[in-house]
């Protein structure tokens, strides 16, 4: 290897790190779930509620104890379904697939909108 | 002349090809989308160190059409090619500026996996898929090293 290669990498991890911290700096308390499909607003529902949401008859999610899973989904890789438990707006609930998104977002105003 | 490298690009597309295959029956029980190794990588890094660009660039195009039809179905094509352009324009840029065959591989790997967030971004019309930059930038990174190492000890048994 040469000098120049570690240089790219070291750039290469420079940048990743930093992407990483300004993606934590912007954590902020969440306590709402969102989810979209293809980019438009599916539902939002509140955090503190315990419920299971179906979207679109593909997947669905089910909002537990204050955070939010994928409990199963059509598609074959059920990468989304591995993804885990979130409870934090840094982390994001993704499904190619189906172009489904959950996010967990901070939202003050009263009401949520509830499709 | 060239007829043999018509066949030389056909025998590296069959071998790229089944190393997309045989990556897609052990997905990496990673719970991170768009994790892994990169095999068929290494046929295209050789045909750009050994053969020339262009022999690379239809490589790369042959594989990624061969296993978005017959393997990962078309949903992953975009993101394939989006993957497959950006990591191949990289190694190209980066073999330009004297990279060594790790250092290009590296660089490969990183932009390969940023083509495929910008690919998941477009898809979902959503900027969420970024989340996945900083992790997928480093896996890629040292994907392209291992790959790259792959390489350079293929190319020395070879002469």
């Amino acid at each position: 290897m040469k000098k120049r290669d570690f240089l790219f990498a070291l750039c290469v991890i420079t940048v990743a790190i930093s992407a990483f911290f300004v993606i934590k700096m912007t954590v902020k308390d969440a306590d709402t779930v969102r989810i979209t499909v293809d980019g438009r607003l599916f539902c939002e529902k509140p955090l503190s509620t315990d419920c299971v949401i179906d979207i679109n008859g593909t997947n669905t999610a089910v909002i537990e104890n204050g955070s939010v899973y994928m409990k199963s989904a059509t598609c074959p890789d059920k990468l989304c379904v591995h993804q885990g438990k979130v409870s934090d707006s840094a982390k994001k609930i993704i499904c190619l697939p189906n172009k489904v998104v959950i996010e967990v977002i901070k939202r003050t105003d009263i009401d949520t909108v509830v499709k | 002349m060239k007829s043999a490298k018509i066949t030389y690009i056909a025998l590296l597309s069959a071998l790229a090809a089944v190393f997309g295959y045989i990556e897609s029956l052990f997905p990496l029980p990673v719970p991170i989308p768009g994790i892994k190794l990169g095999l068929s990588n290494i046929v295209i890094l050789f045909a750009l160190v050994k053969m020339d660009g262009r022999s690379a660039f239809f490589i790369m195009l042959i594989k990624v059409l061969i296993c978005s039809v017959l393997f990962s179905g078309m949903n992953s094509f975009l993101y394939s090619l989006f993957g497959g352009i950006l990591s191949f324009a990289a190694m190209c840029t980066a073999k330009k500026f004297n990279f060594s065959i790790v250092g290009t591989s590296m660089a490969g790997g990183v932009f390969h996996n940023l083509g495929q967030i910008l690919a998941a971004a477009i898809f979902l019309s959503s900027p969420a898929a970024l989340y996945y930059f900083p992790i997928l930038s480093v896996c890629g990174l040292f994907v392209g090293a291992a790959v790259g190492i792959l390489c350079k000890i293929i190319i020395s048994r070879l002469k």
